[in-house]
């Protein structure tokens, strides 16, 4: 193998995988705050798993359990790379024609491959290892057992992304129906024991010896201060297996059996790559013939826009995501037993939770995939002189319909038969799609002012929903009087009648801006 | 002939790269003009800031007399245009794209309805009319756009690179298109590669290089400025006068 060529895939393969967010400062602060966003939460989790730990140390839990729940976290993570090979070996349409077209062997494609991996976790893994780290830091545990932890963790790792590419190779060379009925039986074997942390089985993660087994043994025996050494040296064990099933695959040809696969990067801008994602939904989409069609009759011009722009979100299939969406939270809602749980007691409805949290990712959707997949179409109108006020005007009004109708129907049915405050959920939603369309269209429209074409679209996504979130929070806190206070008829209109003025207030402050933005958009 | 567009000391840059360089160029009324040129010459970024895509660093456009910085709507009623990287709304129809670009142009519905059908049979698109944009080859693609362009009869047509990925029986009709409006009075301005269509069509047409303006006419002319022989095809004049200009440019430099 020759290493420089290694690296020098490596890098391009990294530099394709981040793309835009290269091409701008800008788009590392993004990520920075992105990052950190989470360490409020992870801190939070750290108490909580902190104090689970400290309460097993002082013998108030039963080790076995952890040991249990903990091998069928990590059983989740071997099943996942079992099933993610069932696919083959998937690559970019760069790799295969100018990547396979050059004098490079697969094994060195392989090992760029892994190293690029490893880039991959150690980035988006990072709040897990900000969680490891804090919680090895609060339970004060010395060097050496630290450094046993650490190490298990990598070794398991990394034998995990080892096999996940070794089964690949094994599905592109030999794929067939037994193939694939071992992998999945292999996957069904594994997460068998999970059942008995719900119900009594003899079979439990804790007396077998599953690879994730091992780790949460080490893990949970070094956390109480053991020796777990036939655990740790089964973990080398499977690693230096992996190892060998890589080494012994790397060597085959695989580069004429790989399956050529869409570039799918969290930081990927290009508006052709997520134009041709969304060809497949369109064309279905249509076929299902919902009845919103344009034609010549429209009263006005704002009016045939906001359905054109209904028509798009239709089409698209960010009405079905919605709809999906709203009707999986009623779900969680109902099936999760939360009924007995009234929402005019002392805690608010687990209902009204779901709804404050989740109905601020529907903006983000619209006005991301507005950006991305719309805003090049401008062209049209900006030749023909039409008023670009107008057409965000009618975008907007688009997202605010959506945004609010389709969680109304599902959800008011839900919490009329609950018997939950109707006026709180219409405070939350109309407040969240007020201003989050209004924050979020401002965004994208900040960004196209700015020829930041180049912003990958979640971290401009990311900072809209944080600014939402923050001018909320008010919101949020009206939501809160009747746990405050004797919920009334007065309490209800009058948290209705701020939470609308407020809103109303905030939008119109971010339409005025994208007014003052939308008729400098250079396309 | 009194000029319909006319581009005074154009100048804009992006992104650290000069794309013009004080583009000076008059088109008249009742002519076919074509814009030339090498990748990266500033064609397309021309185009753009007549039609208002992208602003101006510096400079004057005037379109039928109107200074667009002064009144940058009103000489839109003129104008059809259709890009070179053609993106159009996938999720709409053929009918329904062509109502929308009726629609926001104000033009009233019976006039949409008789220019819509007029077009659609003329391109031979009648079988799509229901069909997504998505679905349309890259040559239905362009008539579509060509048609939204045509829509509300503009006096001018502004199109970059009109005859890509189009069939010849559909470049057919384009020419036709072009020779009757030129007829009746209207202007064609297009931008385009293919030099050999460009000698056919065109009354005049501007060579530019790096975002300047090195010679404009008619054949003959530009035959008669780069030295050229009698029977030299436009292809050679412009190979000619561009690499002329690249060498004197590069001797300027050093």
């Amino acid at each position: 193998m020759r290493l420089g060529m290694i690296l020098s895939l490596y890098a391009l393969k990294v530099k394709v995988f981040f793309g835009a967010i290269r091409a701008s400062k800008a788009n590392i602060i993004l990520l920075a705050v992105y990052i950190f966003s989470f360490l409020p939460g992870t801190i939070g989790l750290s108490f909580t798993v902190t104090s689970a730990l400290s309460s097993l140390r002082q013998g108030g839990a039963d080790a076995e359990l952890f040991v249990d729940i903990l091998s069928a976290a990590a059983s989740v993570i071997i099943v996942a790379a079992i099933l993610f090979s069932l696919r083959g070996v998937t690559v970019f349409e760069y790799e295969q024609n100018i990547v396979f077209t050059s004098p490079l062997r697969p094994s060195e494609f392989l090992a760029a491959s892994l190293l690029v991996n490893l880039t991959y976790l150690l980035i988006f893994a990072f709040p897990l290892f900000m969680l490891c780290a804090l919680i090895v830091s609060l339970l004060s545990l010395p060097p050496p057992q630290a450094a046993v932890i650490l190490i298990s963790s990598i070794l398991f790792a990394l034998s995990a992304i080892l096999l996940k590419t070794s089964l690949s190779l094994v599905k592109a060379l030999y794929g067939g129906v037994w193939i694939n009925a071992l992998m999945l039986i292999s996957a069904f074997i594994l997460m068998f024991p999970a059942t008995s942390i719900f119900m009594p089985l003899p079979i439990k993660y804790s007396i077998l010896p599953y690879p994730s087994s091992l780790l949460a043994r080490t893990l949970i025996y070094v956390i109480l201060n053991g020796i777990p050494l036939i655990d740790l040296l089964g973990l080398v064990l499977f690693f230096l297996a992996s190892l060998a099933f890589f080494s012994i695959m790397s060597k085959r040809n695989f580069f004429p059996f790989t399956t050529q696969v869409p570039l799918v990067s969290p930081f990927d801008a290009s508006a052709r790559t997520q134009a041709f994602k969304m060809e497949s939904n369109i064309r279905f989409f249509y076929r299902m013939r919902i009845p919103i069609r344009l034609n010549l009759e429209s009263e006005s011009l704002l009016s045939f826009l906001v359905k054109k722009e209904v028509a798009r979100l239709a089409r698209e299939g960010s009405l079905f995501t919605i709809t999906l969406m709203y009707a999986v939270i009623s779900l969680i809602f109902i099936a999760g037993g939360f009924r007995q749980m009234d929402g005019a007691g002392s805690i608010p409805s687990p209902l009204l939770i779901l709804l404050g949290t989740y109905s601020i990712i529907i903006p983000v959707m619209l006005a991301s995939n507005w950006r991305i997949l719309e805003a090049k179409n401008l062209w049209l109108p900006i030749s023909s002189g039409a008023d670009l006020r107008l057409i965000a005007r009618a975008t907007f009004y688009g997202f605010v319909i959506v945004s609010i109708t389709i969680p109304l129907a599902i959800i008011l049915p839900v919490s009329i038969a609950l018997k939950i405050n109707i006026i709180q959920a219409l405070v939350i939603l109309i407040s969240t799609s007020l201003i989050g369309c209004s924050v979020n269209l401002y965004f994208a429209v900040k960004f196209l002012r700015g020829r930041r074409t180049g912003s990958p679209s979640f971290l401009i996504g990311w900072l809209s929903m944080l600014i939402t979130s923050l001018l909320l929070l008010p919101v949020y806190i009206l939501a809160m009087l009747p746990y405050i206070f004797s919920p009334s008829i007065a309490l209800d209109i009058a948290m209705l009648l701020g939470s609308s003025a407020y809103s109303a207030f905030i939008t119109k402050i971010f339409l005025n801006l994208i007014n003052s933005n939308i008729l400098f958009i250079e396309v | 002939m009194a000029p319909v567009i006319e581009l005074i000391n154009l100048w804009k840059s992006y992104n650290g790269f000069q794309a013009l360089r004080g583009l000076n160029l008059e088109v008249n009324s009742g002519e076919i003009f074509g814009l030339l040129g090498p990748n990266g010459a500033g064609k397309t970024t021309t185009l753009k800031i007549i039609v208002g895509l992208l602003k101006m660093d510096k400079g004057v456009v005037r379109i039928k007399g109107i200074d667009i910085n002064e009144n940058p709507y009103e000489y839109k009623r003129f104008i059809g245009y259709v890009p070179e990287s053609l993106s159009l709304p996938e999720y709409l129809t053929l009918e329904e794209f062509l109502i929308y670009s009726g629609k926001i142009r104000g033009i009233p519905r019976d006039q949409i309805r008789e220019r819509m059908n007029y077009y659609i049979r003329l391109f031979e698109l009648e079988e799509k009319r229901r069909a997504l944009l998505l679905s349309l080859s890259r040559g239905m693609r362009q008539k579509a756009a060509l048609t939204s362009a045509l829509i509300h009869d503009p006096e001018i047509l502004i199109l970059d690179e009109p005859f890509i990925g189009i069939d010849p029986a559909g470049q057919r009709v384009i020419k036709d298109i072009f020779t009757e409006r030129v007829k009746m009075g209207g202007s064609v301005f297009i931008s385009t590669h293919l030099l050999d269509t460009a000698e056919r069509i065109c009354d005049r047409v501007a060579i530019i290089y790096r975002g300047q303006n090195i010679a404009s006419g008619n054949i003959e002319s530009l035959r008669r400025l780069s030295k050229s022989g009698e029977d030299a095809t436009l292809e050679e004049v412009f190979l000619k006068l561009t690499e002329e200009t690249r060498e004197h440019l590069s001797r300027e430099g050093s």
